[in-house]
C-alpha cells in the first residue's frame, strides 16, 4: 500500500531537504558544507541518481563507460534526518468532515514524503515513534532498505496511548548528535514532548516542529451543544458550542502562541498545518521554501 | 356561507400543537460525544444563548398543520352554504321532459328518490311523492323558488295535507302522459271479498244473529226473508258475498275458496288441518270460543272493545293469518251488540282488514300549503376533503422527517489544491 498519493509523489521532485546548518560527517550526500578545501578534492564518482543534478554528471566518463556517473568533489556531508511522531491517541482525531483522515494519517503520508527525499538526497534517516508511553527507535541508515523498513513502520501505525516522559526518550537523546535535523510531528498538545523538544533544540539538534491541528480547532464551528471527550486522558466536558467558541479560541491561540515562542527562542523552526490544507505546502516549509 | 364546526368541543384538542414544538425545541445538550483533544482550554457548560431555537423549523411547521387539521376532523367540520337558492324544479317521473320550457334558469331533477338529473332515465312511477316532496322542500333554502310539475292525478301520498316552508309553483298537467300511472295494487276489501261460514250443529247460541247479519251484508235475495235484519243498517258498499255451508261433521270440510278472505268457525270442535293452512298462509278466522285467558302477553290485541269495556275481541297472528276470538261467550244476554241493529257495520268492523289511507288524489285538490315548519339546509360535510389532504400531509411529513439529514458545516474545507489531501 503506497502512502503517498501519486500526486503528491509528482511533485516531491522539486524538493530538496536542507539543513541550515553544515554539519561534518564522512559520507557523501549533497548538503553544502561550510568547510571547503583550497582546491577541489576529486572524492569519489558514484553512479548516478534519479533527482541528481544533471551538471554533476561527469561527461567525459559517460563518453567513455557509457554510464551516468556523479563526480563528487567536495566532502559534501550528509544529513541525519530524525523523524518524530507523535503517536498517542491525541493525533487520532479527524475532521469532522472527514473522518477517515486524522492527524497520524497526515504525519504518516508526511513522513513517508520525508523518508523519499531524505533517500533522494542519499541523506541518512530514521523513525521515532512515541506511542502508547514508550518510545520506538529505529537505527539511522540509508538507502532503499532503509527505506522499506521505514515506510513499513509508517504503515504499520496507529494512534493510541500516550506520550512517554522524557527520562523514557533517553535512547533518543544519545543516538542524535548536534546537527541532525530532527522534524517533529505532532498536535503539540503534550506537554511531554514539548519538554523533549525543547531538550534536543537546547542540545544542538536542529528541529523542525510541525503542528497537525484540525479545522475544528482553528475554527470551533459546533453550533450545538456537546459532550467532549478528550481521547488521551478520557476526561469528558459539557459545553455548547457557540457559546463556547470565542474563549476556547482565544485560549487555544494564546497557548499555542505561548509554545510556539518557547521553542522558537531555542532556535526550533515552528511550523502549523491544518488537515484541510495540502500537504505539499507543508512540505515545502519544511525544506525552507515558501509554501507557494 | 360559512364554516362550521359540529363537534366545536374537539378544539380542545388544539393543546396538542404542544407536542410537536416541545419535540422541536432545540437540545440543549447533545449527548453525542465528540473527540476533542484540545480539551483543556474549553470551559465547562456554558449558557446556551437565550433565544429559544427550534430545529427544522419546516418540518415543524409542517407537523403542526397535520395535527391542526386532524383536531379540524374532529370538530367535523361543514359548510354552511348560505346564499341565495338558485331556481329548482322537480318534474313527475311519468311526465316529458320536454314539458320544461327550454332555457330555464331553474335546476331540473326527477321526482324520485334520489332526485337524479333529467339526463338519466325516468325513475319507476311508484315513489311517495308526497315524502320526496317534502324531502326536497326541507333541504332547499327557503328562498329558492320551486317549481312542481305533476299529472292530474298523484299517488304516493300519505294520510296529510302536504305543507312546505315555501309556495310552490304547482303545475298540473293535464294532457296525455309520456308514461301511464301504473294502477294501485288491488288490494282484497276493494275488490272482491268472501266470506264463509261454517255452522255445525253445536254452534253458540248467538251464531244464529251473526248468520243473519251475514246474510244482510250478502245482499237482498230472491225470497224476501223476515230475518234479513234492519236494511239501513246495511249499504251498498258493505256487501259482500256469503258463502254457508253447514255440514255434518267438520270432516266433510275439504275445501276453501281462493277468494275467501275470512272464516266463521262457528263450531266449538278444533277445525281441520285445511283450515289450519288456510289460516296460516293469510286468512282471517273467527272462532267464537270466548276466550278468557287472552291478554296482551301473550300475543294478543284488542280489535275491539265494547264501550265499557266488558267484552273485547281479541286478534292474534297466526302464521300470516289472524285469528279473532271474544272474551265473553256470544250470546244475546252477555253481547247485547248481536242485538243491534248495527251490527252487521260492527261485523265488518271486526272482521276485515283495516282499509289503508288514501293515496291517490287529483293533483289540483292537494296543492301544497305554504305555511310549514322551516326546514333547514342541510351543511356539507368536509371530511372527503379533509382525509385525503391529510393523507398527502402525512407522506410529505413522513418523507421529510426521514430524508437527507442536513450535514454538518462544510465551508470551511478549502478545494483549490486536492493534492496532498486524498487518502491512500
Amino acid at each position: 500500500m503506497d502512502l503517498i498519493p501519486a500526486d503528491l509523489r509528482a511533485q516531491l521532485r522539486g524538493l530538496q531537504l536542507r539543513s541550515r546548518s553544515g554539519v561534518h560527517g564522512a559520507g557523501s550526500g549533497r548538503q553544502q558544507s561550510r568547510e571547503r578545501g583550497a582546491g577541489m578534492e576529486f572524492l569519489q564518482y558514484r553512479p548516478y541518481q534519479p533527482g541528481d543534478e544533471p551538471r554533476q554528471i561527469d561527461w567525459r566518463l559517460y563518453a567513455r563507460s557509457d554510464r551516468a556517473y556523479v563526480r563528487e568533489a567536495e566532502r559534501d556531508s550528509p544529513l541525519a534526518l530524525w523523524l518524530l511522531i507523535d503517536a498517542s491517541a491525541s493525533m487520532g482525531q479527524a475532521d469532522v468532515a472527514r473522518p477517515d483522515y486524522p492527524r497520524l494519517h497526515a504525519a504518516r503520508i508526511l513522513a513517508a514524503c520525508l523518508v523519499e527525499l531524505a533517500l533522494a538526497g542519499g541523506d541518512r534517516f530514521a523513525l521515532a515513534i512515541l506511542r502508547d508511553g514508550k518510545l520506538q527507535l529505529h537505527s539511522l541508515g540509508g538507502g532503499p532498505r532503509q527505506r522499506d523498513r521505514c515506510l513499513l513502520a509508517l504503515a504499520q501505525l496507529e494512534a493510541s496511548g500516550g506520550v512517554p516522559p522524557t527520562d523514557a526518550c533517553e535512547p533518543l537523546w544519545a543516538r542524535t548528535q548536534a546537527g541532525h535535523l530532527v522534524v517533529c510531528l505532532s498536535d503539540g498538545f503534550d506537554p511531554a514532548l514539548l519538554e523533549l523538544e525543547r531538550r534536543l533544540a537546547g542540545a544542538g539538534r536542529e528541529l523542525i516542529d510541525l503542528q497537525l491541528l484540525t479545522v475544528e480547532e482553528r475554527d470551533f464551528p459546533y453550533r450545538d451543544g456537546h459532550r467532549f471527550i478528550d481521547p488521551e486522558s478520557g476526561a469528558q466536558l459539557d459545553a455548547d458550542g457557540p457559546a463556547a467558541r470565542a474563549e476556547f479560541l482565544a485560549s487555544f491561540e494564546v497557548a499555542q502562541r505561548r509554545r510556539r515562542d518557547s521553542l522558537s527562542a531555542l532556535g526550533v523552526r515552528c511550523l502549523q498545518h491544518w488537515l484541510d490544507q495540502p500537504l505539499i505546502g507543508s512540505l515545502r516549509q519544511i525544506c525552507g521554501e515558501n509554501p507557494g | 356561507m360559512g364554516l362550521g364546526l359540529l363537534a366545536p368541543w374537539a378544539l380542545l384538542a388544539l393543546a396538542s400543537l404542544a407536542v410537536p414544538l416541545l419535540l422541536h425545541l432545540h437540545r440543549r445538550i447533545q449527548r453525542t460525544p465528540l473527540r476533542f483533544a484540545a480539551l483543556r482550554w474549553l470551559r465547562p457548560l456554558q449558557r446556551p444563548r437565550r433565544r429559544l431555537r427550534l430545529e427544522r423549523p419546516w418540518l415543524l411547521l409542517l407537523r403542526l398543520l397535520l395535527a391542526t387539521l386532524l383536531v379540524l376532523l374532529l370538530a367535523e367540520p361543514v359548510w354552511r352554504d348560505e346564499r341565495p337558492g338558485s331556481a329548482w324544479a322537480l318534474l313527475h317521473p311519468g311526465l316529458d321532459p320536454n314539458l320544461l320550457p327550454s332555457g330555464h334558469a331553474s335546476q331540473a331533477r326527477w321526482w324520485a328518490g334520489g332526485f337524479p338529473t333529467l339526463d338519466q332515465p325516468p325513475p319507476a312511477l311508484d315513489q311517495p311523492f308526497a315524502s320526496l316532496l317534502r324531502q326536497f322542500d326541507a333541504e332547499r333554502p327557503a328562498d329558492a323558488p320551486l317549481q312542481v310539475w305533476v299529472p292530474a292525478e298523484l299517488s304516493g301520498l300519505d294520510g296529510t295535507r302536504l305543507r312546505l316552508q315555501r309556495q310552490v309553483d304547482w303545475r298540473v298537467v293535464e294532457s296525455a302522459l309520456a308514461r301511464s300511472i301504473e294502477p294501485a295494487a288491488a288490494s282484497n276489501t276493494d275488490g272482491e271479498s268472501s266470506w264463509l261460514i261454517w255452522r255445525a250443529t253445536d254452534s253458540p247460541a248467538g251464531a244464529v244473529f251473526l248468520v243473519a247479519a251475514a246474510r244482510a251484508l250478502a245482499g237482498p235475495t230472491d225470497a224476501p226473508d223476515s230475518t234479513r235484519g234492519d236494511a239501513d243498517a246495511v249499504t251498498v258498499s258493505d256487501r259482500r258475498p256469503i258463502e254457508l255451508r253447514s255440514l255434518a261433521a267438520p270432516d266433510d270440510f275439504n275445501r276453501i275458496e281462493p277468494t275467501t278472505t275470512v272464516l266463521l268457525w262457528l263450531d266449538q270442535s278444533p277445525w281441520p288441518a285445511v283450515v289450519e293452512s288456510w289460516l296460516r298462509a293469510g286468512g282471517r278466522v273467527y272462532w267464537p270460543q270466548p276466550c278468557a285467558e287472552c291478554s296482551h302477553t301473550d300475543g294478543w290485541w284488542r280489535v275491539w272493545q265494547s264501550d265499557d269495556a266488558a267484552r273485547t275481541l281479541w286478534a292474534r297472528r297466526v302464521g300470516s293469518g289472524r285469528l279473532l276470538r271474544p272474551s265473553v261467550a256470544l250470546q244475546a244476554a252477555e253481547f247485547p251488540e248481536l242485538l243491534d241493529g248495527g251490527f252487521p257495520r260492527l261485523l265488518t268492523h271486526w272482521l276485515d282488514e283495516p282499509r289503508p289511507q288514501a293515496r291517490r288524489a287529483p293533483a289540483s285538490a292537494i296543492e301544497p300549503l305554504g305555511d310549514g315548519p322551516p326546514g333547514r339546509v342541510p351543511p356539507r360535510e368536509l371530511q372527503s376533503w379533509l382525509l385525503p389532504l391529510l393523507a398527502l400531509l402525512l407522506l410529505g411529513e413522513r418523507l421529510f422527517a426521514l430524508g437527507p439529514v442536513p450535514r454538518p458545516d462544510r465551508s470551511t474545507i478549502a478545494d483549490a489544491d486536492a493534492t496532498g489531501r486524498s487518502p491512500p
